[in-house]
């Protein structure tokens, strides 16, 4: 991994003003993903993870601040990008699979028309055949996603297609103008698990063979470890643990990992008592006190560092851990400025 | 010792136990069918021929895609829907006779009991914990009101549930909470049989792991029925003890829970088992599902996908049959397979 990160997040901090004070939604966040590279988010719901992936969008909520850090995306700085060069990224070199793709696509447009939307808009993508009809293109788009006859396919709407079938067009939606990096979040929640893991498959196969980068948002830890390379786990507006999936598994360094591995059924466990689930709740993220580490007060191994000083995800490490008394390895590295600071 | 077990499968002369309850059951399914006019006079068989029984004290598990017929199903047994054929015969009694209609006043009605999929859907807004979970009590066991509430703060108790937040709203609990409201308001009319449908399905690991341990032990200390629906299979290995595999309108496959996830014999559950994220390497199906409507009698309703497909199963649709611990609708199942 010597070439450079094709998106590189760095200290990326974002809260929202809200009526009933500040939510402190994303703190300290280092995340990078290389080309070809598919990297999963996961944690509960509450965790970040779409927020995160929304502000890489530059499609927050209005009431979203960024409170500091970079993200740059080839060459670019996404977080100061002004609103017209992101429209030109968006669907273009960063394209976004929502969660429910019958909400997310247009109810009375045919889907057809609204691949030719995307493609119409990107007009002069590069690589873009301009031999071919807008029509041939998008039947294109949809046959790549194995989809049976897209000629006919071309003119349905959502409401006569499965849930399979709905986000397989998402998907063709998506990865129409070969976008170089690809942000699917829970993609597949809702699916039954055989469709879950065809919609997977077709990601994934299409990601390796156009060697497109993907961050995979999803709670499902199993589902991440079956198809990322590697996997960010979050907690609270922070990142926690970073590692190549299996390593993840074999050798849960966050507590908090390792309380959500056994908290998850598996084909091992053999009742519902011998689960042991995170114990207490999410902070919440408005309060004037968080802890430097936001899973303390949740956490047995919590002393007065944890509460008082910020532990932070080493950018470059292999597997990285933010936590001061991790269960296995040097726990991180102290940094400039991680003290907390009372408001 | 692997070759030696399909051995005594084949030289027993006495036939496998039937999977079936061996005691009266609670629930009895018999040939139970639910079609749907969808115009033009064709029909859409959303339960074809289905028949199973649930034990007192017994958990069934219910998995298939969806759009196999599960929630059809459900809303049979739960009497929300007509029968259009067969028997649905609950505690000596044939609720299939009493029309749907007319099930809200029946006195079967307490004994069956739901749980809905979203704790934040399934409750009413306006409700507080208490309200919710005294509805049923006064509408259907009559009970006076100082009565039904002695009843909510037992329930409550039962679920974990504290008692400073029974007068809350639902938008004022937590996610774990609120489908602990669900299941105290299923449970306050003391049913014999709940109907879970995906119970978990919206709540994180954490809290989920939570709410499986209360269904568990809810299930040890008041011995109920329960029929558990769910597309988590690793949820329903662990919370039944028999489950049944439905496809297309069919029952596929049904049996001992760990057998049927560790050694599945049709090749539909192979392929489903196979799907679990986490597992060893999968068995992708292809084509696509056939049509629910009107589909020709004598052809197996997994033809076209079933990687193992023959012209047989185009020209006889397979019977459900023993093979080895399970039942299974296939001509291929073979006592051997893992």
């Amino acid at each position: 991994m010597s070439a450079p990160p094709l998106l590189d997040v760095k200290d990326f901090g974002l809260e929202f003003r809200t009526r009933s004070g500040t939510v402190r939604a994303l703190e300290g966040i280092n995340l990078r993903i290389h080309k070809s590279e598919i990297v999963g988010l996961v944690g509960e719901s509450g965790s970040g993870k779409s927020v995160l992936s929304y502000a890489l969008l530059g499609i927050s909520d209005r009431a979203a601040k960024v409170t500091g850090g970079t993200a740059i995306f080839g060459g670019l700085d996404l977080l100061k990008a002004s609103e017209k060069t992101l429209a030109d990224l968006r669907g273009r070199e960063v394209s976004m699979i929502f969660q429910s793709p019958r909400t997310a696509l247009n109810p009375i447009r045919q889907v057809g028309l609204q691949i030719e939307d995307v493609l119409r808009r990107h007009a002069a993508a590069p690589g873009a055949d301009l031999g071919k009809s807008l029509r041939e293109r998008a039947v294109q788009a949809l046959r790549e996603v194995a989809i049976s006859d897209p000629q006919r396919r071309h003119a349905a709407y959502p409401f006569e297609m499965s849930g399979g079938m709905c986000q397989r067009v998402m998907i063709a939606l998506a990865l129409a103008c070969r976008p170089s990096l690809l942000v699917a979040d829970e993609p597949t929640t809702g699916l039954d698990v055989t469709t879950q893991a065809a919609v997977m498959d077709l990601i994934t196969s299409l990601a390796r063979e156009r060697q497109m980068a993907t961050l995979f948002i999803t709670h499902d830890l199993a589902l991440a470890a079956d198809y990322c390379d590697r996997i960010v786990v979050m907690h609270a507006g922070h990142a926690v643990e970073a590692a190549p999936a299996r390593a993840l598994f074999t050798q849960a360094r966050h507590p908090y990992t390792a309380r959500l591995l056994s908290s998850t059924p598996d084909d091992k466990t053999r009742s519902a008592q011998s689960l042991q689930p995170v114990p207490g709740n999410l902070p919440d993220l408005r309060r004037n006190d968080l802890p430097g580490c936001r899973f303390a007060d949740r956490c047995e191994r919590k002393t007065e560092q944890c509460v008082n000083e910020r532990p932070a995800l080493a950018a470059d490490a292999a597997h990285s851990v933010a936590c001061w008394h991790p269960l296995f390895g040097p726990p991180s590295a102290r940094s400039h400025g991680s003290e907390v600071q009372h408001a | 010792m692997l070759d030696a077990a399909p051995l005594v499968n084949k030289l027993s002369p006495t036939p496998t136990p039937a999977p079936q309850a061996p005691t009266a059951a609670l629930l009895s399914l018999e040939r139970l069918h639910r079609r749907f006019n969808v115009g033009g006079g064709r029909q859409l068989h959303a339960v074809d021929d289905i028949s199973f029984d649930i034990a007192p004290g017994e958990s069934v598990g219910l998995v298939g895609e969806s759009g196999c017929g599960k929630s059809t199903l459900v809303r049979l047994i739960a009497r929300l829907l007509d029968t259009t054929d067969g028997r649905i015969v609950f505690s000596g009694d044939d609720l299939a006779a009493i029309p749907a209609k007319r099930f809200a006043k029946a006195k079967q009605r307490p004994a069956i009991q739901m749980v809905f999929q979203d704790p934040t859907d399934s409750l009413n807004p306006r409700f507080t914990a208490r309200e919710a979970i005294r509805e049923p009590l006064t509408l259907l066991t009559g009970m006076k009101r100082g009565e039904a509430d002695a009843r909510v703060d037992e329930v409550a108790a039962q679920v974990g549930l504290p008692a400073v937040l029974l007068s809350r709203f639902p938008h004022q609990l937590s996610g774990g909470q609120k489908a602990r409201v669900g299941i105290a308001r299923a449970l306050a009319v003391k049913p014999t049989l709940l109907i879970l449908d995906e119970p978990t399905a919206a709540l994180d690991v954490s809290v989920q792991a939570v709410v499986l341990q209360l269904l568990e032990q809810l299930k040890r200390d008041l011995g109920l029925s329960v029929l558990f629906v769910s597309h988590d299979l690793n949820v329903v290995r662990l919370l039944t003890d028999r489950v049944a595999v439905m496809y297309l309108g069919k029952l596929v496959e049904i049996g001992p829970s760990e057998h049927v996830f560790r050694s599945p014999k049709h090749p539909y559950t192979q392929s489903l088992v196979s799907a679990i994220p986490g597992q060893g390497p999968r068995i992708k199906l292809s084509g696509e599902v056939s049509s629910p409507i009107d589909p020709p009698p004598q052809v197996c309703r997994f033809h076209g996908r079933c990687p193992r497909g023959e012209d047989r199963c185009a020209r006889e649709a397979p019977p459900l049959r023993m093979v080895g611990s399970q039942l299974v609708a296939c001509h291929f199942a073979d006592p051997a397979a893992t």
